[in-house]
């Protein structure tokens, strides 16, 4: 990179474009689900000296606040976000039910924590009841968010863009994905079995909530797009072990409709789309790529067939891997400082090459992680991140 | 095709209308209860797992089937107890305290009620103390603890600390499962055994059940 210094955002869109920076680009509270649970955010906040500050809630289910500008410095992490909470709106009301919190979502689901010993909000009661198109007719679908609010955050994007170096990243999903929102306004199961029994009824709610999303990206997209360099969407199709539902069924009911909506996405901004998906979700790559989306995330290193190495060398070349810079399913929480910066290491050497990788922790640094393994994470992957070692 | 192949089949197919029909027309057929769960809708349930062991059948396919056998089940119930069909074994199952998720703890809890088990379902959330006040209850044979989250898996050796406090640890056999469980894990919490998903869950929970009336 000859004497000039590399900006993070020219670093990041290097990376994105298979090629190689002057170092990794680090990602930490970026997106929804490249962040850190809110207890754990403020045990490494005070273990590593940095001022506390209030916190300010980004994600109620997931119990995530938006990262300090502190924290993100001191990892020299090249992003920062542009985006509102997505499931809530900013206004909701938590209150309390018995030995749990609860709250409405903007879908009209509650969610529960438990008092004692809880981590997150979960749904646990829904306003579709039955998979009937009568209860389509009658459900109060809800609306994006308004036309001010879509100024404000291209005033903040472009003010970001002008005055910083970072790359910016933004969502104006309202929910969950495409197939995972319908299992929040009807249950799970209910829906995975209405997939099947209800195909008609399964297929409209999907496209309604399509029709939502895209609405709700255009708005924020006229304001933001042209600021941002990462477009975000999640949409978790995939377990431990593979597909959560048959891939023909993937391809069949809900491809079509992510399709759809990246093209709406794609006529608005020139920026970069990032897939997440928890889980086993090689089988899924092919279909990502085809379909218009650049990123992966998050690269859960313990899910079946998930091997860093082989990946990279099956797709590295057309899609671009954030994530699965160390496991948060044993190593990050368990391990020791050492095997953690062994793991980062072993990951970088896996996902680096050629670049096209971005380091972020498998999904959200959860809580009981204790900090000198977070450390010892996002200190490794700045120091061994560099290209041309 | 008999009425029991019949009735197997619809389950398969997840087809609960028929399921149904068909439980009520093997009734009329005086078919004796036992071979019409045995051999209509556990039989089903084994080949559903087989399908998904298989990667024919999803989690969809799965859940339409197991309700297909509960339907049928519910209308075959009081026969069953009419004719004292003793269950295979007595499960209490739940996910930990703190965990709210429940749909693998649910197929789980499917496929061992589609093995021939009774079981008991505690819900989610469910604390060391209600597993223990449900296992002095109950007399399970086993008990299942489900958990989704790296955060809530330590509850699960609060269970079995819980149990052994209470002088019930020799009494049950112990299975626990979910994403981030492990059989190393298992070991070291001191869990008779760990399944990875509803499916195996089902076959290890036969073969401790057996182990435990061994002694």
């Amino acid at each position: 990179m000859d004497d000039k210094k590399t900006t993070s955002r020219e670093r990041v869109m290097l990376a994105l474009n298979h090629k190689e920076p002057d170092r990794i680009p680090i990602d930490l509270g970026a997106t929804i689900v490249t962040s850190i649970a809110n207890r754990t955010y403020l045990e490494l906040e005070k273990y590593l000296g940095l001022p506390l500050e209030e916190i300010k809630v980004l994600d109620y289910v997931q119990q995530l606040p938006y990262v300090s500008e502190a924290l993100m410095q001191r990892f020299d992490v090249d992003f920062r976000m542009v985006q509102l909470p997505a499931a809530t709106t900013s206004g909701v009301e938590i209150f309390e039910e018995g030995d749990y919190y609860a709250f409405f979502d903007r879908w009209g689901s509650k969610l529960h924590m438990p008092k004692k010993a809880g981590f997150y909000f979960d749904w646990v009661d829904f306003p579709i009841k039955e998979p009937a198109m009568a209860a389509l007719d009658t459900y109060r679908w809800p609306l994006p968010d308004p036309m001010e609010v879509n100024m404000q955050l291209g005033t903040l994007a472009k003010q970001l863009y002008e005055n910083s170096d970072y790359a910016l990243v933004g969502s104006a999903v309202i929910g969950g994905g495409i197939f995972e929102q319908p299992a929040r306004i009807m249950g799970m199961q209910n829906f995975l079995m209405a997939l099947l029994s209800e195909p008609a009824f399964a297929d409209r709610l999907m496209e309604t909530i399509t029709d939502i999303y895209i609405e709700s990206c255009n708005r924020y997209l006229d304001h933001v797009g042209p600021y941002i360099q990462v477009f975000t969407y999640w949409d978790d199709v995939a377990g431990q072990n593979g597909w959560l539902i048959r891939p023909e069924l993937y391809r069949k009911m809900i491809k079509p409709k992510q399709k759809r909506l990246v093209e709406a996405i794609k006529k608005k901004t020139d920026a970069k789309l990032f897939y997440h998906s928890c889980g086993a979700t090689r089988d899924l790559i092919p279909d990502l790529i085809e379909i218009g989306f650049d990123i992966l995330n998050p690269v859960q290193v313990s899910a079946k067939g998930m091997d860093t190495k082989t990946l990279k060398t099956e797709f590295g070349r057309d899609i671009v891997f954030w994530g699965g810079g160390v496991d948060t399913q044993h190593v990050l929480p368990f391990g020791s400082p050492q095997e953690v910066a062994d793991e980062v290491k072993r990951r970088i050497d896996d996902l680096a090459p050629g670049g096209g990788f971005v380091f972020a922790a498998v999904h959200n640094i959860q809580a009981l992680v204790p900090p000198e393994n977070i450390v010892a994470a996002f200190d490794t992957a700045r120091e061994y991140g560099t290209y041309g070692r | 095709m008999t009425t029991l192949d019949d009735l197997c089949q619809s389950v398969i197919e997840g087809d609960r209308g028929l399921a149904q029909d068909l439980v009520k027309k093997a009734i009329e057929e005086n078919i004796p209860a036992e071979r019409i769960l045995k051999e209509g809708l556990i039989r089903a349930m084994a080949e559903v797992g087989v399908k998904f062991e298989n990667g024919e059948y999803f989690v969809p396919e799965m859940l339409i089937a197991a309700r297909a056998m509960q339907n049928g089940l519910s209308l075959l119930r009081p026969y069953l107890v009419s004719a004292k069909v003793q269950a295979i074994g007595k499960v209490l199952i739940g996910t930990v305290q703190g965990d709210l998720h429940d749909i693998g703890k649910n197929l789980v809890a499917m496929m061992l009620e589609g093995a021939g088990f009774e079981v008991i379902d505690l819900g989610v959330d469910v604390s060391p103390e209600k597993y223990v006040q449900a296992a002095r209850e109950h007399h399970p044979d086993l008990i299942a603890c489900s958990a989704l989250l790296t955060t809530t898996m330590p509850r699960m050796k609060d269970i079995i600390d819980a149990l052994k406090e209470n002088g019930l640890r020799d009494q049950v056999k112990v299975m626990i499962g979910g994403a981030p469980v492990t059989e190393s894990f298992a070991r070291q919490i001191g869990a008779d055994a760990c399944a990875a998903d509803a499916v195996s869950a089902s076959t290890r929970a036969l073969e401790l059940v057996l182990e435990l009336k061994k002694g």
